[in-house]
């Protein structure tokens, strides 16, 4: 379940959460703190080696997928 | 027949008004705020031209906008004309739908969405003594916070609470819709504060912190130019949070709902 940011996403992170802005369409997205943790996997494209961190990495890469902001690492939006 | 003409600013915009001297006195009396000198050089991006001190009829370059209606419905269509003209004329600064009032250079933003009683939140403040910066839109630019001293709206559900802003005798026949209050325009370094204000007469004024995240998000929510102004915009805005106390505050006792929004602009960040 490699997954990348759709687009060039500007990303803040304020109190440990992270606020997602794609400035292609103007849509903001905001992650939890644990969702924020793993936002820089998503960018690095990797997944996590350990069983129970993949769980809540497939949650938050759910997260992502429904607010539209990542695809499959072969373009196709998931 | 004697003509005058009077230029005035909309954040980065110019706009003109060509009327009789009685017109052209009390316009640049309810926006006194943003009146520039005349300069033929620079071209205006709305030129308004008003035939007639009993009906009139309102114009802009050469379109007619109103035909021999009262007064006062020639001077609500300029302020709407001219707020538009503000959304569309400064894309150099993100444009929150908001008003801005400062005290000490520290401002204090207060925005929510149509309805909620920005405008009555930010009367109260100058009534307490803040500078005016808008009651519309809040620039916020590379340097800090632009002020957009238009005048200050009261609608007529408002406006027994504001008796001291009720217009001299030689405005009320222009403001028979609204109150179009004439304030001098202030100047902040920051925004200090962000209030996400809501009127409801149903809950008790009180006051709730906002998470920065979530203040974030719902300030874009308020940000029409969010898109234009791309990831630059963002960060502003994020930088802006950073650096600001956010919180929710639902002001049915207006005098109370100000006490508070003073107590958060004077607490400890």
């Amino acid at each position: 379940m490699t997954v990348r940011p759709v687009g060039a996403l500007v990303v803040e992170v304020l109190d440990g959460e992270a606020v997602i802005f794609a400035p292609a369409d103007g849509r903001v997205h905001r992650l939890n703190e644990i969702a924020t943790r793993w936002w820089s996997n998503i960018t690095a494209g990797i997944e996590p080696d350990d069983p129970a961190d993949r769980e809540e990495y497939a949650e938050f890469v759910a997260q992502l997928a429904t607010a539209g902001l990542v695809v499959d690492v072969d373009g196709r939006r998931r | 027949m004697t003509r005058a003409v009077a230029t005035f600013r909309a954040l980065d915009a110019r706009w003109t008004v060509e009327a009789s001297p009685w017109w052209v006195e009390r316009i640049a009396t309810v926006f006194a705020a943003t009146q520039v000198s005349d300069d033929a050089n620079e071209p205006a991006d709305l030129q308004f031209r008003i035939e007639g001190d009993g009906p009139a009829t309102l114009t802009s370059a050469g379109h007619s906008l109103l035909r021999d209606v009262r007064v006062a419905a020639v001077l609500d269509r300029i302020v709407w004309e001219v707020n538009q003209l503000a959304w569309r004329a400064n894309p150099a600064a993100v444009l929150v739908h908001g008003g801005l009032v400062e005290r000490a250079g520290r401002a204090v933003l207060v925005t929510g969405p149509s309805g909620v009683g920005k405008t009555t939140l930010v009367a109260s403040l100058c009534l307490r003594g803040f500078g005016y910066l808008s009651d519309e839109i809040a620039a916020l630019g590379p340097s800090g916070p632009t002020a957009f001293a238009k005048p200050l709206s009261i609608r007529p559900g408002a406006q027994a609470r504001f008796g001291p802003f009720a217009p001299p005798a030689d405005l009320s026949e222009l403001m028979t819709s609204a109150w179009y209050v004439p304030l001098a325009s202030a100047t902040a370094n920051e925004v200090a504060v962000v209030v996400f204000v809501d009127h409801d007469d149903q809950r008790s004024t009180a006051l709730r912190r906002v998470p920065r995240a979530e203040a974030l998000v719902r300030l874009c929510d308020q940000t029409p130019n969010l898109a234009a102004s791309g990831a630059v915009g963002f960060r502003r805005l994020a930088a802006m949070v950073r650096g600001a106390q956010s919180v929710d505050l639902v002001a049915n006792d207006l005098g109370l709902a100000a006490d508070l929004v003073v107590d958060v602009l004077e607490s400890p960040r």
